[in-house]
């Protein structure tokens, strides 16, 4: 009978597969096994300010300027000096002496090359998107070393940008991503088919110190428990993003900042549009029991959307005071005024968005309940969320809250500050002139002027504009085998650089 | 039988047909991928160069008129997330899935034939309570359960078995006990309760009336006529598995078609989609005409209409 | 099932006799009774749950979060645990209960109900019709589940009535294949054809002579696949097309707790015993029926002696 034929055909075709792959094994004994939830999708080097940083990003392809994760500030890589020629135009000094995986020279004709790329409209390049959409750099060689890169308008975050600008090998395809990008870095793909698991080797022709790793493989696993479990039995080294209840010793699996910062916005509608709704909105939330009680004390109450390392940053603004008594007066200070306070106010969630996320929100409506306010909880799916999210907004706009997370890894607020809060900013719901004016204002500065300034915007818009909910910096946890030493630090979520690792009593 | 088998087929083209026209056009009900793939706080420009460069910018019909036009040259497009084409994702997906269910489907349908036989021949006797119990159990565990308790049991804390991964024949035992334990639940009674049928009808009576006395003969008949809708239902756990054995293949980390398909409609990657639609389609296609064919073979009376 | 006899030929007894009976026969066969009287349990807490805990099953308390189970100094509402908002698990369990059975319900009895009929059409009615039905399946069973869902969650509105009605959707074409292909047999049976001979009308082969030969197997499928839409209802949560908070259904807290088998299993154990204990006794259940109402089976019920 057929079956049993095509049933024959498949044990072959099994026991085939097995004798194949079972070839495949690792006896290095600095080899390491990376366990994490991404799919890694496409890891060409324009792609870098993604999750795909995690594993080109200063490994196989550097990029000029390197971010001190403490100080935020930049520092030399492949770049080792740069200057403001002119108000347009930075002057970059390179590096000598240093030569790609494929024996190619790193040169000014190659950050040029790895520039005009980026930059080309045939490729999606995630790093254009999302950095320089509105920033055209036009590179121009200089000597062989020395490049200038100029803008239209002054840009005095150049360096910052430099820290984004992985520069692959001048052969790489001009006109098509690649899913074997060549650099400078300390290790290098040698092959990879697209879909496999992703496998760096350190090669020895890099210029700087040699890492103590030789070999990492990279490898996907969806569930958090699986990955925890993975390191513990020693398939894995290190497992990346282990949920908060499978982070279950603090000796193995340290918490990070991921950079991200969570809260809700709100749309200024309805009761919304009231001040006193907002801020007794904020006023009923007990944040230390949400974070105690849902998340623990490496989470960290946020005052404005970035982490303190970033540019603009204001330390001394304080969170919320819990203040349920005083909210329930504003709201009836509001009412008074005929203010609808009663009304339905929906809270757009999105599904499975960050760890212990749904319970938050339920928490959060429980709390708003106790001062009289009806906040419905709504859940969407990621695609449904987007739509609500970015202008142009649909016509008429609800009430709502909108719950988001925003990751400022760059080192500069302006990246926060326009988006969300200048009238013309993209996901900003309101037009406020001092705000605006404080943030053009800022953006057209540089130095001390420009921290102060965006310092001025924060503490004005948490005081005159209470445009959202403020949460938490986020934190992720990772499981680190007891082999290794290794500290993850506030980049870790968006870099994390092999040569950092070391394997313990060998050094 | 020539003949069937071409109207058969001429019959699962026009479904395939149908399954794309529908797939294409409903799957773009399901919002853009542009807003999906980029990140959150992408500038509209880019996301509008994104959409005009993919071709989203374009009326339905011009967008299904170029698919259609490509798959003429049996061109399935390209997944939007790592430019690879669409076909060759799923074919290099698609053993892997075929394999666990096929494995897991021979293992469910031997333990639910002798199962539910055997249960049969005495209903509410002693074996028969048991085993019932013991698949009605196991057709209603959640399958992650099982996944992720295995995982933990064998491979953390006996050290029996690795957590996860493709390599040795090892790693299979856990994804095939993830994919097996339900159908094999489901199939044991329905074998059990067509073989309480089977062995009650005038068939078997009129066997043993004429003096077989061999349990062995008995069961070979009862069984032959109680297979018509065990075949129907082991066709149908089948059909759910080839479609998509998400659970193991995400848990395990196993590269095939489930997990594609799921990563796929996640990120709104329609090439993709497309296509692996396409290849489970006309896998299923061909186990409904194996089935169709089973029922011939089991019961002469039943022709092919 | 023999071919002389179909329920609908058994003589009917009075009616207070005919129940006393059946309790009588319920009580011989202890698992039958076992699993009616958990299905009776399930039913009350479907009915009164809501307006005997209305507040329990919300009521959230952060600092006891994931209590373990069988301690009592919480209160015995606390005895299965508490989940990651510190909610009583039983009391969840309990106002759980009323949609999980609604929704479940609603789907395998919408999807028995249509699949019998196009199975039966496509069964008898060979030809251009059951073609196009079958194709029709097949093209139904090749579509992934998971966009099914989605385009049903954008094109009309998450809603419980949706939520049965993906459900119900993607199950029809197992109950239209298993019932065309009983049909198939036993249309060439010796009864339904002498029927034929006799000049009986269509529709009164299909409803008298074949549909109660094809019932047997297709209730024996349902109660098997009441744990299965139960399950998939928890999945479609993913996706916030299942129920949403603060409802809650069984699979809903399956799924919640998903992330928590590590480290408090109780999350998802609890409703999920819930489940597999509702769809073992609905098969108990199914099975003892069709016993006591199969003349030819019914012996075994009656005379406890010989089983």
């Amino acid at each position: 009978m057929s079956i049993f034929r095509m049933a024959g055909l498949l044990c072959g075709v099994a026991i085939g597969s097995v004798v194949a792959t079972s070839a495949f094994a690792q006896d290095d004994a600095n080899a390491i096994t990376i366990v994490t939830p991404y799919a890694f999708d496409n890891i060409d080097a324009c792609n870098s300010s993604s999750e795909v940083g995690l594993v080109v990003r200063e490994n196989v392809v550097e990029a000029l300027t390197h971010l001190n994760p403490e100080s935020g500030k930049p520092e030399p890589r492949l770049a080792t000096s740069w200057e403001q020629v002119e108000p347009t135009v930075w002057r970059i000094k390179l590096r000598e002496g240093v030569t790609y995986f494929d024996g190619s020279a790193f040169d000014a004709e190659a950050v040029s090359r790895s520039i005009e790329r980026m930059f080309n409209p045939k490729l999606d390049c995630l790093n254009r998107g999302k950095l320089f959409a509105n920033i055209r750099l036009t590179p121009k060689v200089v000597d062989s070393h020395t490049i200038d890169i100029s803008t239209e308008k002054p840009q005095p975050l150049m360096p910052i940008f430099m820290s984004f600008l992985t520069i692959e090998s001048p052969k790489t395809d001009f006109d098509a991503m690649t899913s074997t990008p060549v650099g400078t870095g300390p290790f290098a793909i040698p092959q990879r088919n697209a879909g496999d698991a992703i496998v760096l080797v350190r090669q020895d022709k890099y210029w700087g110190e040699a890492p103590a790793v030789s070999k990492a493989t990279y490898v996907r696993r969806d569930e958090s428990a699986l990955r925890a479990a993975m390191v513990e039995v020693g398939e894995a080294d290190i497992g990346l993003n282990i949920a908060i209840q499978d982070a279950t010793n603090p000796e193995t699996d340290p918490g990070y900042l991921n950079g991200e910062t969570t809260r809700l916005r709100f749309s200024f509608e309805g009761p919304l549009a009231d001040i006193r709704v907002r801020k007794a909105m904020n006023l009923a939330i007990d944040r230390e029991a949400l974070r105690d009680g849902l998340f623990n004390q490496d989470y960290a109450i946020a005052t404005q959307m970035f982490l303190p390392r970033i540019n603009g940053y204001n330390p001394d603004m304080k969170p919320w005071p819990y203040d349920p008594e005083q909210a329930k007066s504003l709201i009836d200070e509001a009412k008074k005024d005929g203010v609808d306070v009663g009304a339905e106010i929906p809270l757009i969630s999105r599904i499975n968005f960050y760890a212990n996320g749904q319970e938050t929100m339920e928490a959060m409506i429980a709390m708003w309940q106790m001062v009289g306010l009806n906040v419905k909880l709504q859940p969407m799916e990621r695609a449904q969320w987007l739509k609500l999210v970015n202008k142009p907004y649909a016509e008429p706009r609800p009430a709502m809250l909108i719950q988001e997370q925003h990751d400022n890894n760059s080192g500069d607020a302006t990246f926060t500050m326009h988006f969300r809060y200048h009238s013309t900013g993209q996901q900003s719901e309101f037009g406020d002139p001092e705000l605006d004016r404080l943030i053009d204002a800022a953006d057209a500065a540089s130095g001390d002027e420009r921290v102060k300034l965006f310092q001025q915007a924060n503490a004005y818009s948490a005081e005159n504009v209470v445009p959202d909910v403020m949460m938490f910096h986020m934190v992720n946890y990772m499981r680190i085998s007891d082999r290794l030493e290794f500290k993850p630090d506030d980049v870790t979520s968006t870099m994390m650089e092999l040569s950092q690792i070391k394997f313990r009593g060998t050094n | 039988m020539r003949s069937y088998f071409r109207q058969r087929t001429m019959q699962s083209a026009i479904s395939l047909f149908g399954l794309v026209v529908l797939v294409f056009f409903l799957a773009r009900l399901t919002g853009n991928p542009t807003d999906l793939l980029l990140p959150v706080d992408t500038p509209l420009a880019v996301r509008e160069e994104f959409a005009a460069r993919h071709g989203f910018d374009q009326p339905m019909l011009v967008q299904f008129g170029r698919y259609l036009l490509d798959l003429l040259q049996f061109d399935f497009g390209e997944s939007l997330r790592d430019g690879r084409p669409a076909l060759q994702m799923v074919l290099q997906a698609f053993p892997t899935t075929l394999l666990l269910s096929f494995w897991a489907m021979l293992i469910s349908l031997v333990i639910a034939i002798v199962t539910g036989s055997i249960a049969a021949w005495r209903p509410g006797g002693v074996f028969d309570r048991i085993a019932s119990l013991i698949s009605l159990a196991g057709a209603s565990i959640p399958n992650f359960w099982i996944a992720i308790v295995g995982v933990l049991v064998f491979s953390v804390w006996l050290r029996a078995l690795p957590t996860s991964g493709t390599g040795t024949p090892w790693h299979w035992i856990m994804p095939v006990t993830v994919l097996f334990v339900r159908p094999c639940g489901v199939l044991t009674q329905v074998v059990r309760s067509s073989m309480i049928d089977a062995l009650a009808s005038p068939y078997v009576k009129t066997a043993r009336a004429r003096g077989v006395r061999s349990r062995v003969v008995i069961f070979g008949h009862a069984l032959r006529n109680a297979m018509l809708p065990v075949v129907t239902v082991a066709g149908d756990q089948a059909a759910g598995m080839v479609n998509g054995a998400v659970i193991a293949e995400t848990v395990f980390g196993f590269p095939g078609i489930g997990k594609l398909m799921i990563d796929s409609i996640m990120f709104r990657d329609f090439a993709v989609i497309q296509a692996a639609v396409m290849v489970t389609a006309v896998a299923i296609f061909v186990l409904n005409i194996l089935i169709d064919l089973a029922y011939a073979l089991l019961d002469p009376r039943v022709r092919h209409g | 099932m023999s071919d002389m006899t179909h329920p609908t030929a058994a003589a009917k007894p009075p009616r207070e006799h005919a129940l006393a009976e059946a309790f009588l026969m319920l009580w011989r066969d202890k698992f039958a009774f076992l699993s009616a009287c958990f299905l009776l349990l399930v039913v009350i807490a479907a009915l009164f749950g809501p307006s005997l805990l209305p507040d329990q099953a919300l009521q959230m308390n952060l600092r006891g979060r994931n209590a373990p189970p069988f301690e009592l100094e919480r209160g015995w509402l606390y005895i299965l645990g508490a989940d990651n908002m510190g909610r009583s698990l039983l009391a969840r369990l309990v106002i759980g209960s009323r949609y999980t059975l609604m929704i479940a319900g609603s789907a395998v009895v919408l999807a028995l109900v249509v699949g019998t009929i196009l199975g039966l059409i496509a069964g008898y009615r060979q030809g251009r019709i059951a073609t196009i039905i079958l194709r029709g399946a097949d093209i139904l069973m090749s579509f992934p589940s998971l966009l099914l869902a989605l385009i049903v969650l954008f094109v009309l509105a998450p809603s419980v009535g949706n939520v049965v009605l993906v459900l119900a959707l993607s199950r029809v074409p197992v109950y239209l294949r298993t019932c065309r292909a009983e049909v198939l047999e036993i249309r060439e049976r010796q009864f339904v054809k002498a029927a034929k001979v006799l000049g009986a009308s269509h529709a009164r082969i299909v409803f008298l002579h074949i549909l109660p030969n094809v019932v047997p197997t297709l209730m024996t499928l349902a109660t098997l696949e009441f744990a299965a839409v139960m399950l998939s209802e928890s999945s479609l949560s993913f996706l916030g097309l299942g129920v949403q908070a603060p409802a809650v259904t069984w699979g809903l807290m399956v799924a919640d707790g998903r992330g928590y088998l590590a480290s408090a299993w109780w999350l998802s154990f609890w409703p999920g015993v819930a489940i597999s204990l509702t769809a073992i006794s609905a098969n108990l259940m199914a099975n003892w029926i069709r016993t006591a109402t199969d003349p030819a089976q019914r012996w075994r019920l009656e005379k406890r002696t010989r089983a």
